[in-house]
């Protein structure tokens, strides 16, 4: 009963916060300066994991579309050369001549990334499906 | 002048109610302990590629290839043939962490690939970060 009573006074008596909202303070002021606010958009370059190598290749693999893009970022579609910005209407001219054909991306490792994103971004917008390979001095 | 003056001294006598002020300050401390993420930024900002297929993203790990095929982790240079270990290092600190590979627009193809394939071996899901 007693204690109870001294509880209650204790709890009227006012506690000095100053101190505590010191540290309050310095550390709200610690976490906004140090928040990072991040703001990225991105796109997905990953590429399926390859098949198994017991696996037999299929037997009738689809036609594919290769582009090749040089060490120089030089673009060829199927051999052919062709400006990197011609490559689509390239690619969707030889779609007309190979139908459900799937579209390789082969780049030379010295090729700018910006050359990869662009194609890749270009299909992806068309809906079309591509691979990446990276390819050192391929034909 | 003695009215004032009293008034004033009457002012300074009565304690202000910071108790509201106490919760508003509270829920901020709060929110940017919750909120901050503790990101170990590649210390430059390159000139990404523009994509219009592009989503947001929200990474844990960011790693950045400049237009020299520097890799850049945590401000610090790197050739990518020794970033294996520190990107281990890092995936072992946040295991369930996303990446983000922030590369300039004249880097090398061989390098970001590079750099991504590392990530999937890994176990990290990764993304190339456009403008």
């Amino acid at each position: 009963m007693r204690r109870a009573r001294r509880r209650s006074n204790d709890d009227e008596a006012d506690v000095d916060m100053t101190p505590m909202l010191d540290i309050v303070f310095i550390m709200l002021i610690f976490f906004i300066v140090t928040a990072v606010f991040l703001d990225e958009t991105a796109v997905d370059l990953t590429q399926p994991p390859p098949p198994p190598e017991d696996q037999p290749p299929p037997q009738n693999p689809p036609p594919a579309i290769t582009v090749y893009v040089d060490n120089n970022n030089q673009c060829s579609v199927d051999g052919l050369r062709s400006t990197c910005g011609g490559v689509l209407a390239r690619i969707e001219r030889q779609l007309a001549d190979k139908p459900g054909a799937s579209v390789i991306l082969r780049f030379d490792p010295e090729a700018k990334h910006n050359v990869l994103v662009q194609l890749k971004d270009g299909l992806d917008g068309r809906g079309m499906a591509s691979k990446i390979e990276v390819v050192q001095r391929a034909s | 002048m003695a009215r004032r003056s009293r008034t004033s001294v009457t002012d300074e006598g009565t304690e202000l109610n910071m108790t509201p002020m106490l919760d508003v300050v509270f829920i901020l401390l709060i929110f940017f302990i919750v909120t901050s993420v503790f990101v170990k930024t590649p210390g430059l900002e390159p000139f990404k590629p523009e994509a219009l297929t592009d989503q947001a993203w929200n990474p844990t790990i960011l790693v950045a290839v400049d237009s020299s095929s520097n890799v850049w982790i945590d401000k610090k240079p790197y050739k990518i043939e020794e970033i294996r270990p520190i990107l281990t290092a890092l995936r072992d600190e946040t295991p369930k962490a996303n990446a983000i590979i922030q590369a300039d627009r004249d880097a090398d193809v061989g390098t970001v690939m590079g750099v991504q394939e590392l990530f999937q071996d890994l176990g990290v899901i990764t993304r190339v970060g456009t403008e």
